[in-house]
């Protein structure tokens, strides 16, 4: 009798699998064959909206589905994304590198009485987050397949969601457009962490949720006066017109605030180890692969070509702002005892990095600022994906309880360590090619901070390399392998998570050109419009 | 003496008169025994077919006395909107016997009829008895449970400061006639023009009446107490339609009469406005009654409202008509689901998810719209309320509006936590009915909705 039910469980799993596996293959024939079709024809099919609206439809689909098939319900969340990220790779194949213009242009007549238009497009310095989401996503479903347990419906549903509203964000070419993705993307993160999270997650999605809007809804003010200003609400049309001085120093702060609380700069950088830390593992991932790109992306869209004069007249404070980011982020880095809240604060550092790079004002500065940022999503994303997995074995991210996991889990020490790598600089892996950009870029621009913000990268190797010790050398904790050899080393699952962003660490590291050269033009663009615009009055 | 003769032209005033005629049926109706149910689906569909046809009525009646316009008609469909919501909100009260009185129907549908008439009335004694038609509905309303202590006090201080609040008006009334010699709004504009000092006085006292109704700053102690008192589909009723209608004709004689007072009322209103959204929002913070929390919430709209006739401009005043519109669906839709939860403490509020999901959605949406989060409609005419004000020139305020408005996002989104977050203590006693899950359908679908398409709102 129980044999039997032994057999007819195997033999229904062994169906189930056949079943995905089928149902993958045919969803990735059929959506292959799509972006094929889009990538010939392109221009003419509406590919940004249905990048935006298709996770929309998936996301309603989702909470239709019954709140017992749970396993329904994941593979949907899976094959969705999938679907997501090869309708997004014709943007990879048929964007043109050589043009500086908005690319894949879809404008249509929204709320007619204010002129407010939905607008969307991309160019150089926004395609490639929306590749990195969608990638992302992916990978977010597939680590949080064991992890979340409870209302899983609503968790999918909420991580589309957040998808849409992002790439929402780099898409916008109406600032008003703009403003409703931006905000609306706060809706189901703060869910998102406020439901799944860990112990301090409600004080963690409150603290997020108010502090993204207090910035926010001042940029609110911004774009009210900046749309009464102009008579316009089109974020091209915005950028060709000057404003005065007194006005631009204003409207500057006022986009400022929004986007330094996202990125974030010191000092409103508090929220982020909260967020990150409590945040589910889908959550952390998100956080620090796109959602705070959202902040630097505004000043390269928003600060930079709008308010050139004050961009220029603020580049001092803004660069001895992020050069304190880049230093006391690796310096709290060094006394932390949470594994999760340890990258957290590497993020404040390299996102320092980032806005360095952009407010060096100069080609290698910027460039590297956005590659720094793709880099920064794929490795930071990577750590905390890397964390998640060995928090499902252990339930503990206190640095002190681990040890000697290299022992139990090899595959998995592999992987952390190419990561750690990258997160450190070395040569060979993306994140030597950003870091060295940047600095680059901040060696023409002011020296002396440049050589401050060096040093950030001996402290970045040291409590990284302290970090990859503590935790996979030194004496083996007994309580550790206890709850690791119940699950044994990472499972099919974990590693195919992994390896896309590991290879693409190391491709990134010995080719970069292949993602440099989508921003060339915008950048070289970009930074005409400051320096020729800012300079000439 | 001789007496004008004055064209009796009433039919712009058809909708009005049928409603009467309904109201009373209705109030007939109850005696014979008849369920509520049908009562109220009868009055459901009555008012449907008059949403549908008064649009056909514009014009004039009575010799300019009573004006059917665009923005009077837009303000009607708002009023009878929310009564329908209304109605439907208030079955499950009476299914449960909550409310003993069927007449709790006409009486609505009787505080309708005096919004209609006031939003369209043109002279200054109409334009009364149409405030004290649509209030003195109010207050029995407020008191319909006879034998709940909470709400005969509650019904009490709300017919006692709302007397007051109509007698000081009245009084401001008595002096714009004395200086004018007039109660009709079309000459009253031409007599005002010449600033005479007791004209200072009328318009005083006149906005001091509309802030009682509206409950701005510092007339706004009443509604946290009366709001908590009454039972709550009548607090969603007096939450929000009397406030459309005072908001609605209040703005216009305050932008078409008095237009040459503007720096005076515009002055006095920012200070009011200001105060009134720091209050509601600082206090919300405090409130563990879920009722006293939306009352302080609402006393905190008005504060944003307000700012749309601060404005002083047509466009301005449009934007307020809209808000009004969005705000009765949503606040409406949040006591609604205070009724379907069955529960006033915020403490348990605590899990709802897990036993109403749809539900919880729903209080979702409409906490996230009050809060103004795009992209929900909440968002929308918030904006353009902004809009209006940045155009005009008042950024300053703005700002500050904004400010106030991530205050607000704190208490909105602890009931969003306590619903989606925390773990409940104990099943909810809900009190659902198929009415009540229409209604709430109802608002939370025309807040989402509007929210990504504005149409009508802008």
């Amino acid at each position: 009798m129980r044999e039997g039910v032994v057999v007819q469980n195997s033999g229904n799993r062994e169906l189930r699998k056949h079943l995905l596996i089928s149902l993958l293959i045919i969803t990735l024939i059929g959506a292959a064959i799509v972006s094929f079709a889009v990538a010939v024809n392109n221009l003419d099919f509406p590919i940004l909206s249905t990048l935006i609206f298709f996770p929309v439809a998936g996301a309603a689909f989702i909470a239709m589905l019954s709140r017992d098939k749970k396993e329904l319900i994941k593979l949907s969340t899976l094959i969705i994304s999938i679907i997501e990220f090869i309708l997004s790779i014709p943007l990879y194949i048929s964007f043109n590198k050589a043009t500086h213009e908005m690319q894949f242009r879809e404008e249509y007549l929204w709320i007619p009485q204010w002129g407010i238009k939905y607008s969307l497009g991309i160019d150089g310095i926004s395609v490639l987050f929306i590749l990195l989401s969608s990638l992302l996503t992916i990978l977010c479903v597939t680590v949080s397949w064991k992890e979340i347990d409870k209302k899983i419906k609503e968790f999918y549903a909420s991580l589309l969601l957040t998808h849409s509203a992002m790439i929402g964000v780099f898409m916008s070419l109406d600032i008003f457009l703009f403003y409703i993705f931006w905000e609306a993307m706060l809706i189901p993160m703060y869910l998102i962490i406020g439901i799944w999270g860990g112990p301090r997650r409600i004080y963690s999605a409150i603290k997020f949720f108010l502090y993204t809007f207090v910035g926010s809804v001042l940029m609110l003010v911004g774009i009210l006066v900046l749309y009464f200003h102009s008579g316009t609400s089109d974020i091209l049309t915005l950028m060709k017109i000057s404003y005065p001085y007194k006005m631009q120093i204003w409207l500057f702060w006022a986009f400022f605030l929004a986007f330094a609380v996202k990125v974030p700069m010191w000092p409103v950088h508090t929220w982020l180890p909260d967020a990150h830390t409590e945040a589910p593992t889908a959550g952390s991932v998100i956080l620090a692969g796109i959602l705070i790109k959202m902040g630097a992306y505004g000043f390269l869209r928003f600060n930079l070509p709008m308010f050139p004069e004050a961009t220029l007249a603020m580049k001092p404070y803004m660069i001895v702002l992020s050069v304190i980011a880049i230093i006391y982020g690796a310096l709290i880095c060094l006394v932390q005892k949470d594994l999760k809240r340890l990258i957290a604060y590497s993020s404040v550092s390299h996102m320092g990095f980032v806005t360095l790079g952009i407010f060096a004002l100069n080609q290698q500065g910027i460039q590297g600022g956005i590659l720094q940022m793709i880099n920064h999503g794929i490795v930071t994303g990577a750590l905390f994906l890397c964390v998640g997995m060995i928090y499902q074995r252990t339930h503990t991210r206190e640095i002190a309880n681990y040890g000697g996991v290299a022992t139990v889990m090899p595959a998995y020490s592999v992987f952390f360590m190419v990561f750690t790598l990258a997160s450190i600089g070395l040569p060979g892996t993306n994140g030597f090619i950003g870091e060295f950009l940047i600095l680059l870029g901040a060696f023409k621009a002011w020296k002396l901070m440049c050589v401050l913000s060096a040093t950030a990268l001996i402290i970045g190797a040291g409590y990284m390399l302290w970090l990859y010790q503590r935790v996979f050398f030194e004496k083996t904790n007994p309580y550790v392998l206890e709850h690791i050899e119940g699950y044994g080393d990472l499972n099919a699952r974990e590693i195919l998570t992994l390896l896309p962003l590991t290879i693409a660490v190391i491709w990134i590291g010995f080719y970069p050109n292949a993602l440099l050269s989508f921003m060339d033009e915008s950048v070289k663009a970009l930074i005409n419009q400051v320096i020729v615009s800012g300079a000439i009055k | 003496m001789t007496i004008p003769q004055v064209p009796l032209n009433f039919e712009a005033l058809i909708p009005e008169i049928l409603l009467t005629g309904f109201a009373s049926l209705i109030l007939l109706l109850g005696l014979l025994k008849i369920r509520n149910e049908i009562l109220v689906w009868s009055s459901v569909v009555f008012l449907l077919i008059l949403a549908l046809f008064i649009p056909s009525f514009e014009g004039e009646a009575f010799g300019g006395m009573f004006l059917n316009d665009f923005l009077a008609i837009y303000l009607k469909l708002i009023v009878i909107v929310g009564t329908i919501i209304s109605l439907l909100v208030i079955t499950p009260y009476l299914k449960e016997k909550l409310i003993l009185l069927n007449e709790s129907i006409s009486l609505i549908l009787f505080s309708a009829l005096g919004m209609m008439l006031l939003v369209s009335a043109r002279e200054l004694i109409s334009f009364f008895v149409s405030f004290e038609l649509m209030s003195l509905s109010g207050y029995i309303l407020v008191g319909i449970r006879r034998y709940d202590a909470r709400s005969n006090e509650a019904a009490i201080k709300y017919f006692m400061l709302g007397g007051v609040s109509t007698a000081i008006m009245l009084f401001g009334i008595s002096f714009i006639y004395g200086v004018t010699n007039t109660t009709d709004f079309s000459l009253l504009v031409k007599s005002l023009s010449n600033y005479h000092s007791l004209s200072y006085i009328g318009l005083g006292l006149f906005i001091i009446g509309l802030c009682f109704k509206v409950a701005l700053f510092p007339f706004h102690m009443w509604a946290p107490d009366v709001y908590e008192g009454a039972p709550t589909p009548v607090t969603a009723f007096i939450s929000t339609l009397p406030k459309v209608a005072v908001l609605g004709a209040f703005g216009r004689i305050l932008i078409e009469l008095f237009k040459d007072y503007y720096i005076d009322w515009s002055s006095f209103l920012i200070v009011l406005s200001i105060l009134t959204m720091a209050v509601g929002n600082l206090f919300a913070l405090l409130q563990n009654n879920i009722k006293r929390m939306l009352a302080y919430s609402s006393i905190a709209h008005a504060g944003y409202i307000t700012i749309g006739l601060i404005a002083g401009t047509q466009t301005g005043f449009n934007a307020v008509v809209v808000y009004m519109f969005i705000y009765t669906l949503m606040n409406i839709g949040a006591f609604a689901m205070v009724i379907a939860f069955n529960e006033e403490n915020i403490e348990n509020y605590k899990g709802l998810h897990k036993f109403h999901p749809a539900l919880a959605l729903a209080m979702l949406i409409f906490m996230f719209s009050l809060t103004g989060v795009p992209p929900t409609a909440g968002f929308i005419v918030k904006f353009n309320i902004f809009l209006q004000a940045v155009k005009a020139g008042f950024t300053g305020l703005v700002i500050i509006a904004v400010i106030l408005t991530v205050v607000s996002a704190y208490y909105y989104l602890r009931i969003v936590m306590y619903m989606y977050m925390k773990e409940p203590v104990e099943t909810p006693k809900s009190l659902i009915s198929l009415e009540l899950k229409i209604a709430i359908f109802l608002c939370a679908f025309g807040t989402l909705i509007l929210g990504v398409i504005p149409l009508y709102l802008v």
